[in-house]
């Protein structure tokens, strides 16, 4: 990792900017080597995170978000290259090593995986492996360990918890073991914690009990959550701000309620409806979005989406548009030719006009042949 | 619910696929069995799609598999085109079996990554003996033409060089080139992101229309199934607990399950708050010793004491609308008879 060789910033300078975030990201940058060339999975992502909030991260298969969150933790394989700065509570976080990074895993921030089964080890009773980051991090000898885990454990709401401690993960249930995973991760009481796709995994009437639970617990322990999921739906009713990240980059962010009623950039747009909605009489045809997401070695010179996107124009295939504000405070946007505005308008118009497959597809639903 | 009874079974329409009372068992330790699906009968009229939604364990992948013979059911009957399925074995079910196709979940898993595309669409038709090479390779590319994949460009790359999405397009050309009748669909979107989705949604729309075909759609994801459906059934641990129109289910869900899935779908709107399902804590209760009566009560908000004595039967509650609840969540919930209840809601103005 290029930061490891650079000198941590304490000063009181950095302190009292840095205090108004819990997480402060700016400029981060989180590039891997294959075969292929430099894969730039994280490419110049910037956002703030203040305590008790939950930041909302969504976007596509490839689109970086997972990625993102490990860099944050610094949990990169060897392949990685990570530059940018990462202030967590007042501490440039970026230059750590592995082992003062031990400091802030699990005491300061925590992870819960998406799925519960290959996150929680198999041969160990669950007992064990929630006591084993106590023993780790607290000075709690064993009893006190086990009196915490089982306070944990009734917390998350799990029944039977003494019945449980003794337990191995296959004899849970896929919702139990999420909520086992989320014991574990809150078990040093972080003030950050990092959900990726916490309820993918599991059903629907499970998936709305866990994030019920990942919300109260937020709520009792202020924690600042950072909630990562490819669907709309589970962010919008449980996030303050959400963040549209498409091809490494956040292409849009907004207070959760702007964002959805004032789309100013076309991916959102095209995201939203794409999706099946329960308020549609059935066999509504559904918009979709053409082609696929850039590959991250060489991405498109001007903006990413301007490939798959219904409104672009020739400006759009050479510059690349600036993360730029809106009206309304805290929404920004990166597009030239955004929804809801005249320019968007008549760019949509243009292209409707001159018969872009992409603006076709988005109206009628309507895709060409797709290139193999 | 979880109820039994064939009240819903038409008879009036041009039916192509009728199962009636379709149990799976699967052995279990100690000389238990698994009552994996547990008499589960509904009809598809040709061209409609049938959509079968439930939590994972609830049986609709088995009982579509029990519909395919993958493997034959324990017991019950699969009526298709007049001859039932269940009862032939051997060289004349395989004889019927280009009839009825399915695609499942994962395409990558679903294709042999080291063959190439235009073989893997042609394997059906190999297997057959339909046509000579020619008219097979005309065949290949009238299908990957139809699934939106250009042939000259897809024919000679292997599955590898492909999206999931693509992926999935070829497993469906696959399914198409035999020119099946009935093309059982097993969660044909859940691995795939929303754009690629929604794409594949629109393609089997098309397919269903340019090629008469009827499909039986499984899927976790009631948004889905209501784009998709023109019957939709929901399913709990190995029982249908209520069918319906798409429509009509979701404006108006009779079985306490249905109406408990339906309020924990997270919204895309902020102004909607999420709920909790409804539902008592809990989990699935096991298949191996499931719950008396009424297979849900364990979880139901209203449960009561007859629940767990009696199991609901398959009633009416509406025009093509049926539950298998006692106390289901229309009008005047006290079960004075299937008749009846049937006939009070019919009365009422519907939408």
């Amino acid at each position: 990792m290029i930061r490891q060789r650079r000198q941590v910033h304490t000063s009181a300078d950095d302190f009292h900017v840095a205090s108004s975030g819990l997480l402060e990201v700016v400029d981060l940058k989180t590039y891997f080597r294959t075969p292929r060339g430099l894969v730039r999975a994280v490419d110049g992502v910037s956002f703030t995170l203040a305590r008790g909030r939950t930041l909302g991260l969504v976007g596509e298969s490839g689109c970086g978000k997972s990625v993102l969150s490990r860099s944050i933790m610094g949990l990169l394989p060897s392949t990685a290259q990570r530059e940018g700065e990462i202030t967590f509570a007042g501490e440039r976080i970026d230059g750590l090593g592995d082992d003062a990074l031990r400091g802030y895993w699990g005491t300061q921030m925590a992870m819960v995986f998406q799925d519960p089964m290959t996150s929680l080890n198999p041969v160990m009773r669950i007992g064990k492996q929630i006591t084993e980051s106590l023993e780790v991090h607290t000075e709690m000898d064993g009893d006190q360990a086990r009196e915490t885990a089982l306070a944990l454990l009734r917390s998350v709401h799990i029944p039977e918890p003494e019945r449980r401690l003794k337990q191995y993960p296959h004899e849970l249930s896929g919702g139990m073991r999420q909520r086992v995973v989320i014991a574990i991760a809150l078990a040093c009481g972080p003030q950050l914690l990092f959900a990726d796709e916490p309820t993918t995994a599991l059903d629907v009437t499970v998936q709305a009990q866990i994030l019920d639970l990942l919300q109260e617990q937020q709520h009792e322990r202020e924690m600042a959550v950072v909630l990562v999921s490819h669907d709309l739906g589970v962010v919008a009713g449980r996030t303050h701000d959400i963040a549209v990240m498409y091809a490494g980059q956040i292409v849009e962010q907004a207070p959760t309620a702007t964002l959805f009623s004032e789309v100013r950039m076309p991916y959102t747009e095209a995201l939203l409806r794409s999706v099946p909605r329960l308020e549609n009489p059935s066999h509504t045809r559904l918009a979709v979005i053409g082609g696929r997401p850039p590959v991250l070695v060489d991405p498109p010179p001007g903006c990413r989406f301007a490939p798959r996107c219904p409104y672009a124009q020739e400006r759009c295939r050479h510059e690349q548009p600036p993360l730029v504000e809106s009206d309304t405070p805290g929404h920004f946007y990166r597009c030239w030719y955004p929804v809801g505005t005249d320019l968007g308008r008549e760019a949509l118009e243009r292209n409707l006009a001159a018969n872009v497959p992409q603006a076709a597809a988005a109206v009628t639903g309507e895709l060409t042949v797709e290139a193999g | 619910m979880a109820g039994t009874g064939t009240a819903h079974l038409r008879t009036d329409t041009d039916v192509l696929l009728r199962v009636e009372d379709l149990v799976v068992d699967f052995p279990a330790a100690g000389g238990r069995k698994v009552s994996a699906v547990a008499g589960v009968s509904f009809d598809v009229a040709e061209g409609e799609t049938m959509g079968l939604v439930g939590e994972s364990g609830c049986g609709k992948s088995t009982a579509a598999r029990a519909v395919m013979q993958l493997p034959p059911p324990t017991s019950g009957s699969v009526l298709f085109e007049g001859r039932d399925l269940a009862r032939e074995r051997g060289e004349r079910l395989r004889t019927l079996r280009p009839r009825f196709q399915i695609v499942f979940q994962d395409p990558i898993s679903s294709l042999n990554p080291r063959r190439r595309v235009g073989d893997i669409v042609a394997a059906p038709l190999k297997v057959w003996k339909i046509g000579t090479p020619a008219e097979r390779r005309a065949k290949v590319d009238e299908a990957l033409d139809a699934v939106g994949l250009d042939p000259e460009v897809a024919r000679d790359r292997r599955p590898h060089e492909f999206s999931g999405g693509q992926c999935q397009r070829i497993c469906i050309a696959r399914a198409l080139v035999l020119d099946p009748k009935l093309v059982i669909c097993d969660e044909p979107v859940s691995a795939l992101d929303v754009s690629v989705q929604a794409q594949i949604l629109n393609l089997l729309e098309d397919l269903k229309a340019r090629y008469g075909l009827t499909l039986v759609f499984i899927t976790h994801d009631l948004a889905v199934v209501k784009n998709v459906s023109d019957r939709v059934a929901v399913m709990y641990l190995g029982k249908i607990c209520e069918l319906a129109s798409p429509d009509d289910l979701y404006t108006a869900p009779a079985h306490p399950y249905s109406a408990a899935l339906l309020s924990a779908i997270p919204v895309p709107d902020p102004s909607v708050r999420a709920e909790s399902s409804g539902l008592m804590p809990g989990d699935l209760p096991s298949p191996v010793s499931p719950p008396s009566g009424c297979r849900f009560r364990t979880r139901c908000p209203r449960a009561e004491a007859r629940c767990a004595e009696e199991e609901p039967q398959v009633r009416p509650v509406g025009e093509g609308h049926y539950v298998a609840c006692h106390f289901p969540l229309v009008g005047d919930t006290a079960p004075a008879g299937a008749a009846s209840a049937g006939a009070r809601v019919v009365d009422a103005p519907r939408p």
